[in-house]
C-alpha cells in the first residue's frame, strides 16, 4: 500500500510539474499582425497555479464588429458559474466555456466609451454550422458574467464535435441603454448600430477532448 | 442513475479490457508469482490512485492542467504498448509460466506491468472525471438523485470490472496463438482511439503540424464510439468462446479418477465462464445501444392544457395549477403563432411562478417536469422553482400575471409582443 502511495504520488508530482507547461493560443489582429501568445484566464499568482487555458474558436481571429466592437471568441474547460436566480448549465454537464470577449475600438468615443473597454447590455447569439454534416447548433443568447479577466459574455455548453462554422450576431443594446444626445457637452455624437452586427469566426474545430 | 450507468459502463470497458488482457499476459516462474501478483496490484492501483488524485486536483485547484497531463501520458502509455507489443510476439509460443522465464519472459511482464499503470492513468482520468456528475446543481450528496446516480455510476464500473475478470481469467485458457491475436486486436483499437486525440494534443502546442486528415480520423471516432464500444464487447467475448473450443475433451482412457474430475470441472468452468461472459456482453451491448438511447432521449412535452381567452386577458383556474406541478398553456397570437406558457405553484404557498416555455438561451425548447423538479427540454437544466419568475439563463422568460376570483390573468398584449421567441 506504501509503495502504490509513493508511486501516485511521485506520479502525479511529475505529470502536474509537466502541466504547468504553457500551451501557445495564435491571435491575429484585425489588422492582420499575428502574434503568439500564453493567454491564461486565470493570472498566474504563483509557480503553481497553472490557470486555464484559453483556446481560440477558429482560425480567424479578433473581428472588428462595427465602428465599435472587437470581437474575439474562446473556449476552454467548463466552470461552475455564482448565478443568483439564474438557472445556467453546471459545468459537470457541459464540455466547454464558450466564450465571447468584446473590446471597444478607438472610434467607440463617438458614443462615450474609451477604446479597450466592455461593453454592456449586448444580445449576442451564435449560431455554429458542422461542415460536413450541415447541422446548425443555436447557443441561444449568451449570458453576460465576469472572470478573474474581467467582463464577458459567455455560457457552458454542450456540443458534438465538428468542424464549425461560428456566426456571432450582436444586437445593439439601444433598447436597454440610453444614449446622452443633448447638445451640452455631455452628449455624444455617435449612435448604436441599428441593424444587428454579423460576426463569422471560421474553422472551429472541436474535437471533444477533456479540457 | 441510467445517465451515469451508461457514462460509467462506456468510460470503464476500455480500461477494464485492456487491464485484463495485460493481467492476462504477464509471464513469471511459478515460484515468483506472488512477488507478480504484488507489482500487479502496485501498477494497477499507482495508475488509479494517481487518476483520482489528478481528477480531484483538477475540479478542487488550480494546479492541474488535463490537455497537457494527457500529452504526457498519452505518450508514454503508446511506448509502453507498443512495447508490450514486441514482447509479447517476441515470446513466440514460449509458455506464460515458465521454470526458467528467461529476458523475453522479464520484458514482457515489466512491460505488461508498465501498461497497466498507464492505462490506468490514462482511462481512469476521464472514467473518474464524470463522478463530477453524480450530484445534480444545487444538490447535496445525500439527496436521494445524488445516491442514485452513484449508485449507477459504480454500478457500471462493477459490471465492466466484471467483464474484465472474465477476460483475464479465460484469456489465460486459451492457447498461446489465439490469446495474442486478442490482445493485439485489442489494443490496435485502444492504439487507433488513443492516437488521434494525441496528435491534435501535440498540435496544439504544435509539437506538429496541424493535420486535416487526422481531425477527420477523430472525428470518425468520437462519432463512432458505439461501434468501438462493442468492438471491445465482442473481444471480451471472444477468449471464453475460444476458451470453451479449444477445452480438453476427455481425459486419457488410462487417466486416473482425479485427473478425469480435473477435466470435467475444468470444462464445467469453461461453460460458466462462457455464460457469464455472453450474459455480460449482451448487457453491455444493450446498456451501450439501448440504454444509450433512453438515457439520451429527449421527453415529448404535456399537453396544453385549457385557458380562456376574456377580453384582454388569458384566464387559467387557479385550482387547476394549485397542486405544485408543472402547467402548460398556449395562446395563439395574431398571425397564428403558438404562444406557450408555463405555471407552477411555489412551495404550497400562494405564489406562482408563470414565464413562457422558452428562455433566452435555449429559445422555445420547453420545459417537463422530472421527479418534481421542472427541467428544460435542451439543455437539461433542472431550475430552482423558486426563481421561476426571475429573468435570465436558463429560466423561462417572465411573463406577469393577476389574480382575481379564483382565476390567473395573464395579459394578452404581453403575450402578443411575446409571439416573436416563438417565430
Amino acid at each position: 500500500m506504501g509503495k502504490v502511495a509513493l508511486g501516485a504520488t511521485a506520479l502525479v508530482l511529475a505529470l502536474a510539474g509537466c502541466s504547468g507547461a504553457p500551451e501557445e493560443t495564435t491571435a491575429t489582429t484585425p489588422g492582420g499582425t499575428t502574434t503568439t501568445s500564453e493567454s491564461p484566464a486565470a493570472e498566474e499568482t504563483d509557480g503553481t497555479v497553472v490557470g486555464i487555458q484559453e483556446k481560440e474558436v477558429g482560425d480567424s481571429g479578433p473581428q472588428e464588429a462595427g465602428d465599435y466592437l472587437i470581437v474575439s471568441a474562446v473556449y476552454f474547460q467548463a466552470v461552475d458559474l455564482e448565478h443568483g436566480s439564474m438557472n445556467m448549465p453546471p459545468a459537470s454537464d457541459s464540455d466547454m466555456h464558450f466564450e465571447i470577449d468584446i473590446k471597444t475600438t478607438e472610434k467607440a468615443k463617438d458614443i462615450g466609451y474609451e477604446a479597450d473597454q466592455f461593453m454592456p447590455y449586448l444580445k449576442i447569439s451564435p449560431k455554429l454550422t458542422e461542415k460536413t454534416t450541415g447541422k446548425v447548433v443555436d447557443l441561444g443568447t449568451l449570458m453576460p458574467m465576469i472572470a478573474s479577466d474581467g467582463p464577458h459574455y459567455g455560457n457552458n455548453i454542450s456540443l458534438d464535435p465538428g468542424k464549425y462554422t461560428v456566426e456571432l450576431t450582436i444586437q445593439s443594446p439601444a433598447d436597454d441603454f440610453m444614449l446622452h444626445t443633448g447638445k451640452d457637452t455631455s452628449g455624444v455624437k455617435g449612435r448604436f448600430w441599428t441593424d444587428p452586427l454579423k460576426v463569422t469566426f471560421d474553422n472551429f474545430e472541436w474535437d471533444g477532448q477533456l479540457l | 442513475m441510467l445517465k451515469l450507468f451508461v457514462a460509467s459502463a462506456e468510460l470503464a470497458l476500455p480500461l477494464c479490457v485492456l487491464s485484463a488482457m495485460l493481467i492476462a499476459n504477464r509471464s513469471y516462474a511459478p515460484t515468483r508469482r506472488q512477488r507478480v501478483g504484488r507489482l500487479t496490484v502496485a501498477s494497477l492501483g499507482t495508475g488509479a490512485v494517481a487518476a483520482v488524485v489528478i481528477v480531484w486536483l483538477r475540479l478542487n485547484t488550480q494546479h492541474i492542467r488535463l490537455p497537457v497531463i494527457n500529452i504526457w501520458a498519452g505518450t508514454f502509455l503508446l511506448a509502453a504498448q507498443f512495447a508490450f507489443l514486441a514482447a509479447l510476439w517476441l515470446m513466440t509460443r514460449r509458455p506464460l509460466v515458465t521454470d526458467a522465464p528467461g529476458r523475453r519472459s522479464r520484458f514482457l511482464t515489466w512491460t505488461s506491468l508498465a501498461s497497466l499503470l498507464l492505462v490506468n492513468l490514462y482511462y481512469g482520468i476521464p472514467l473518474y472525471i464524470a463522478i463530477d456528475g453524480v450530484v445534480p446543481m444545487n444538490g447535496t450528496l445525500f439527496a436521494s438523485d445524488s445516491l442514485l446516480n452513484l449508485i449507477g455510476y459504480i454500478l457500471g464500473v462493477v459490471v465492466t470490472a466484471f467483464a474484465g475478470w472474465i477476460v483475464a481469467v479465460s484469456l489465460g485458457r486459451v492457447p498461446s496463438l489465439a490469446r495474442r491475436i486478442v490482445t493485439t486486436l485489442a489494443m490496435a483499437v485502444a492504439i487507433v482511439c488513443q492516437w488521434a486525440p494525441l496528435y491534435q494534443q501535440y498540435a496544439a502546442v504544435k509539437f506538429v503540424p496541424k493535420s486535416s486528415l487526422n481531425f477527420d480520423v477523430l472525428l470518425w471516432i468520437q462519432r463512432n464510439s458505439v461501434p468501438i464500444l462493442l468492438a471491445y464487447v465482442v473481444l471480451s467475448v471472444v477468449p471464453a468462446v475460444i476458451a470453451i473450443v479449444t477445452r480438453r475433451r476427455a481425459a486419457p482412457a488410462d487417466a486416473a479418477p482425479a485427473e478425469r474430475r480435473l477435466v470435467r470441472a475444468d470444462t464445467i468452468s469453461r461453460r460458466r465462464f462462457l455464460g457469464a461472459s455472453v450474459v455480460v456482453g449482451v448487457g453491455l451491448a444493450a446498456t451501450y445501444t439501448v440504454g444509450k438511447q433512453i438515457a439520451e432521449a429527449v421527453p415529448e412535452l404535456s399537453p396544453i392544457e385549457p385557458s380562456v381567452v376574456n377580453g384582454d386577458n388569458v384566464e387559467v383556474d387557479v385550482v387547476a395549477v394549485s397542486d405544485g406541478h408543472l402547467h402548460r398553456f398556449a395562446y395563439e397570437a395574431s398571425g397564428g403563432t403558438e404562444v406557450r406558457f408555463i405555471v407552477i405553484q411555489k412551495n404550497a404557498s400562494a405564489a406562482f411562478g408563470t414565464g413562457l416555455d422558452a428562455c433566452e438561451i435555449c429559445g422555445p425548447s420547453g420545459y417537463y417536469e422530472r421527479d418534481g423538479k421542472v427541467v428544460c427540454r435542451k439543455c437539461d437544466v433542472v431550475m430552482n422553482v423558486q426563481t421561476i419568475g426571475f429573468a435570465g439563463g436558463c429560466n423561462p422568460i417572465p411573463i406577469s400575471y393577476d389574480l382575481a376570483d379564483g382565476k390567473l390573468l395573464f395579459k394578452v398584449a404581453e403575450l402578443e409582443q411575446q409571439a416573436k421567441v416563438f417565430r
